[in-house]
């Protein structure tokens, strides 16, 4: 498993981690009931602080990604993909609807939006290397 | 604390060594006053000056090698222990301050009655060297020499372990030793002053001698001669008296903690 | 030892000296974690530290170390703990083969295999004095003898200052190998920041005696940010935003506690994150100056 931590991007370290492990166990290379490391072993590793990791994981348990069990350790949890998925809808669907309004009021047109996402969510694609 | 003790002893390594060759040279220059008595020099001397050059080398080689020793190791064992600030370290370790005060005088009992041995045994070996009369009396004169060092230096450990600075803790302790001598060499004075006063005379005249003679005979004799027999015995009460009683002071200065 | 949940508790710990006074300290290292202990030179680390280890004898306040009150369980705890101070606290005649043995009196947990595991993992001769050793090799022999008894708290007064960054790395490195053992913690006094940038769990910082801040370092590092703008711009922002300003011919630098407010209220503010050093700095200067919050 790999969690490469960025210290310049402007995301906390903690969500750096949880979105990466949720990309892996998204994209399938951490398959149910894989074990995680422990929080420990990943802070030291990472040279970060057992809290950052201990709050990364709760967060992963919160939304349902993984299960920890004191004394065993943290695993990944069955997904329920399209429950997952719609969340997700449900998140991105917010999120345009506040981009649309800003859109409006700024004057921005449609095909411009088409424009930005067109670059944004492309760009995006080829700079993950 | 055993661990303690056997720091102590790693640390007086060095003086131990110097202890061992000091009382080798010691040795050799007995020797070597014989040969010279019997073959050299010192043979064409009167028989007074030879005495007294026999009584001399007896005395340098009974009391002399733990009076030289005495006074270098204990200033030592201070002086390193403050330099790498051990003390302060050996707080956070699991060993009372009992402990840590206890090693310090285990170890120079220890050393004290070492010295003790090898300094009767050159009183032995010069005596053997000389024909003299062997006077076992001598351990007890070597003991209470050496009682005495380790009680006084022992007074200035206490003072150290109170003040936490070894230049403070040495003037106050030279400053009570010379209150003391001032004070009793004052005090005897002032006595002996107000009896041959009493008696109308004062000390500048030729018939103040006399009275001093009384003086000595009638204020004196009998606490003397009871000192004589009992002397050492009284000395050796008053050094360990003394030196328990440095002991517990010591305990409690390091109990107090102000640093 | 009965369970805890704090490794170090302390309450309103006071200390008076001539010209110092360490006033109403107080704050707590839960167990298994790391805490760093941030401030000037002469702010009252070592005070409070020696406070703890005992050196010194306080004049007021409470600790608690594993949950057991300093005063009646000193020797029990002391059997549990290891402190390590920037200089060597062993005579330099010792060497490690000495002082094996002696720990071996002091401590019942003392265990030889392990201290002359860490030595020769550490590259430390056996027989060599202490005084032939460098000053990379003193902190590491007092590391390695501060694991060899089972230690359940390691408590560090400046022990990284003064070494290079390698050596320091590496021990960093032995730091958070300890730490993976859920019942060890550590406090860390310092004032490089950049170690403990990283490893801390919480940090605490302490000026002139007084505690400024104590808290995790996520939550404080997240909270904080440098706020920057132009004289005119800073004239609009309230006093009660920011920490302490610095300025500049060319600008003012803030320091905000909230970022998060700060960022909605002055939209569009360049808001940078800080650095412990940066809170350090910003901190201080705010207690130096008692009537303008502006320093340069």
């Amino acid at each position: 498993m790999d969690i490469i931590i960025s210290n310049q991007s402007d995301a906390p370290i903690y969500e750096q981690i949880v979105s990466q492990i949720k990309a892996q166990i998204m994209s399938r290379q951490l398959k149910e009931g894989d074990a995680l490391p422990s929080m420990r072993a990943l802070a030291q590793a990472l040279r970060i602080s057992v809290i950052t990791t201990k709050r990364a994981y709760e967060e992963l348990e919160r939304e349902g990604f993984i299960e920890s069990f004191t004394g065993k350790g943290s695993f990944v949890r069955r997904q329920n993909r399209e429950l997952v998925r719609e969340e997700y809808l449900r998140q991105a669907e917010g999120l345009i609807t506040t981009l649309c309004e800003k859109a409006r009021s700024g004057g921005i047109t449609l095909a411009e939006l088409h424009e930005l996402l067109d670059m944004i969510y492309g760009g995006e694609e080829n700079d993950r290397f | 604390m055993k661990g303690l003790i056997l720091k102590e002893l790693w640390l007086s390594k060095k003086l131990r060594i110097i202890g061992l060759l000091i009382y080798l040279l010691m040795f050799i220059f007995a020797v070597l006053v014989k040969l010279s008595l019997l073959y050299g020099n010192l043979g064409h001397l009167n028989e007074g000056a030879q005495k007294g050059a026999v009584d001399f080398t007896t005395a340098v080689m009974t009391f002399g090698f733990p009076l030289l020793l005495y006074s270098s190791q204990f200033s030592c064992q201070i002086a390193s222990d403050e330099k790498c600030r051990f003390r302060l370290y050996a707080h956070t370790l699991p060993v009372t301050e009992k402990q840590i005060v206890s090693s310090v005088y285990i170890l120079n009992l220890i050393s004290l009655a070492v010295m003790t041995l090898l300094s009767f045994a050159n009183y032995g070996l010069t005596c053997a060297i000389f024909d003299r009369e062997f006077k076992p009396m001598y351990l007890i004169y070597i003991l209470a020499i050496g009682g005495g060092m380790f009680t006084f230096t022992h007074g200035r450990y206490t003072l150290f372990y109170r003040f936490r600075n070894v230049k403070k803790a040495t003037t106050v302790f030279t400053v009570i030793c010379m209150g003391l001598y001032f004070g009793v060499a004052g005090g005897f004075m002032l006595w002996t002053n107000s009896y041959v006063e009493k008696r109308g005379h004062s000390l500048g005249d030729n018939s103040g001698e006399a009275v001093l003679e009384d003086f000595w005979k009638e204020e004196l004799q009998r606490p003397l001669l009871w000192l004589e027999s009992n002397g050492w015995w009284v000395l050796i009460l008053l050094m360990v008296g003394l030196s328990l009683l440095f002991w517990r002071l010591s305990i409690r200065a390091l109990k107090r903690r102000d640093n | 030892m009965t369970d805890f949940e704090n490794a170090i508790e302390i309450n309103a710990l006071t200390k008076r000296f001539d010209g110092f006074t360490l006033d109403s300290v107080s704050f707590t290292v839960p167990k298994g974690s790391i805490m760093g202990f941030i401030g000037q030179n002469g702010a009252g680390k070592s005070t409070t530290i020696n406070s703890l280890l005992g050196i010194i004898r306080p004049d007021g306040g409470e600790m608690k170390v594993f949950g057991m009150d300093t005063k009646q369980h000193e020797t029990e705890i002391k059997k549990n703990i290891s402190a390590v101070f920037d200089e060597l606290p062993f005579h330099e005649q010792l060497n490690a083969k000495m002082l094996d043995r002696m720990m071996r009196h002091i401590f019942e947990n003392w265990s030889s295999e392990t201290f002359f595991g860490y030595l020769e993992r550490f590259q430390l001769p056996m027989k060599k004095k202490f005084k032939d050793f460098s000053k990379g090799m003193k902190m590491k022999l007092q590391i390695a003898a501060a694991l060899s008894h089972g230690a359940k708290l390691l408590i560090m007064d400046e022990a990284t200052t003064g070494l290079d960054p390698v050596v320091r790395n590496e021990i960093l490195d032995i730091f958070l190998e300890y730490l993976q053992d859920e019942d060890n913690s550590i406090l860390m006094s310092s004032h490089i920041t950049s170690d403990l940038e990283k490893i801390a769990d919480s940090v605490t910082f302490i000026d002139k005696g007084k505690i400024l801040l104590t808290g995790y370092k996520d939550d404080i590092l997240a909270s904080h940010g440098i706020l920057k703008c132009s004289k005119a711009d800073y004239a609009e922002i309230s006093q009660d935003d920011f920490i302490s300003a610095r300025v500049n011919d060319f600008g003012v630098e803030l320091l905000v506690s909230d970022r998060a407010a700060c960022e909605r209220k002055y939209s569009g503010a360049v808001i940078d994150p800080a650095t412990l050093d940066d809170i350090m700095v910003f901190y201080v200067n705010r207690s130096d100056n008692r009537y303008k919050k502006e320093w340069s």
